[in-house]
């Protein structure tokens, strides 16, 4: 039937360009966003991206779809670029906080909800289940890249406070996973 | 640190994967990776865990000139067959247009043929999906024009109790109303500010009471598709 991400991600490990740009026009901008939410500068984010797909091109045929689903492969490989460009620039902390106005709030906008896979829906349960500043700081963390530190000061709450609300949010998250 | 210890093991590898160990904690912590295949087990575990999180990651569409830095990269497709060659490839390759119905592969065959006649200018297209990812609509944009016009890929069911009303959603803003569907096939002309987001743009249909959206915001989206530049095999 119809490709899946999956499906997509398959055809590219066997050569398939046409289905590595359909690939692109299906999850190019939720990566893209993802990518600016951590780097804040458009140029950063193109040339993250830009390398992803290179990446992804190259290494379709180490994807499992037993493993995870296709977009978090593909969110694994942008979100390690972005980090690898942090360090590069030799600074660990994000830019400023003038594009950071659309991830405020990392709820899933209508257009996005639409194609949302099982596992995705299933990992938004397990994020429910978590208290509102445990679930706010896993997700800043996630979506902005932020430290322990920087997720501290964003919320006003007490470092060791935030550290052990990100390290019991993720073994609860994990719990949640497994039942 | 007594790396040997399992509850260590899974916090480092948690928070490597989530990106809050950083500086030297975290080169410390890739150098122990290098030589340690079930620690890298772990952490891939734990990225592809949380990296389920990209589905919801805010959409922002990417520039249009980005696909085209990639394929400058990627090179020359390996084998230069002949143009016919290449299309019949993309036919085969493209297996979306399969398991569509007779009406919707003579359309499927149409935009093929719009695709490959079309003259060399920059024009976009956007395929329309829904949840389960089966193509719905395509839509076609020329920025010459302003008009964009939506084409249903299977003739859509007569349904009085509902419209559907078309959104832009571009750059992070709210989405845009475009208007409503009509029939299987419907056109706007585009003010100028809208057709200049369009090239970028994710176009959403959504399920409203009749007569379009209450609210000002789509009430439930159906199929969505990001505008790209139209291929042109």
């Amino acid at each position: 039937m119809e490709p899946t991400r999956e499906a997509l991600l398959e055809a590219c490990a066997g050569g398939d360009r046409a289905a590595l740009q359909r690939l692109y026009s299906l999850t190019a901008p939720q990566l893209f966003g993802l990518a600016l939410g951590i780097l804040r500068s458009r140029d950063l984010a193109e040339d993250v991206v830009q390398d992803s797909f290179l990446l992804v091109w190259r290494h379709a045929r180490s994807f499992d779809r037993s493993r995870g689903t296709a977009m978090a492969w593909l969110g694994r490989i942008v979100r390690n670029q972005c980090f690898d460009a942090l360090r590069r620039r030799g600074r660990e902390a994000p830019l400023d906080d003038r594009l950071m106005e659309a991830w405020e709030d990392p709820a899933p906008s209508p257009a996005d909800m639409a194609g949302l896979s099982q596992e995705a829906r299933r990992l938004k349960v397990c994020l429910d289940e978590l208290d509102v500043s445990p679930r706010q700081s896993l997700l800043l963390a996630y979506y902005q890249g932020l430290t322990f530190e920087e997720v501290a000061g964003r919320l006003g709450a007490p470092l060791g406070t935030v550290k052990s609300w990100i390290r019991r949010s993720l073994i609860r998250l994990k719990g949640c996973l497994e039942r | 640190m007594n790396y040997r210890n399992p509850e260590l093991r899974e916090r480092l590898a948690a928070e490597y994967a989530l990106g809050t160990l950083r500086g030297l904690a975290r080169r410390r912590f890739e150098r122990l990776l290098a030589d340690d295949a079930e620690l890298r087990r772990l952490v891939e575990g734990w990225e592809l865990r949380l990296n389920t999180l990209a589905e919801t990651a805010p959409a922002v569409a990417p520039p249009a000139r980005l696909w085209q830095r990639i394929e400058q990269r990627l090179g020359p497709l390996p084998t230069m067959a002949p143009r016919a060659g290449l299309l019949a490839r993309w036919w085969q390759s493209i297996e979306f247009w399969r398991g569509l119905g007779l009406a919707a592969t003579a359309a499927a065959a149409a935009l093929v043929l719009y695709i490959a006649l079309a003259p060399e200018k920059t024009t976009y297209v956007a395929v329309l999906i829904d949840a389960k990812q089966t193509p719905i609509l395509v839509a076609k944009f020329d920025p010459d024009t302003r008009r964009l016009s939506v084409q249903s890929l299977q003739p859509p069911a007569a349904d009085p109790a509902h419209s559907h009303e078309l959104w832009l959603v571009a750059g992070g803003n709210a989405p845009r109303s475009l208007g409503l569907l009509a029939g299987a096939e419907t056109t706007v002309d585009l003010p100028p500010d809208q057709a200049a987001a369009v090239a970028t743009a994710i176009l959403a249909i959504s399920l409203e009471p009749p007569g379009g959206s209450k609210t000002g915001s789509p009430t439930e989206v159906l199929f969505t598709g990001a505008v790209v530049p139209d291929p042109k095999l």
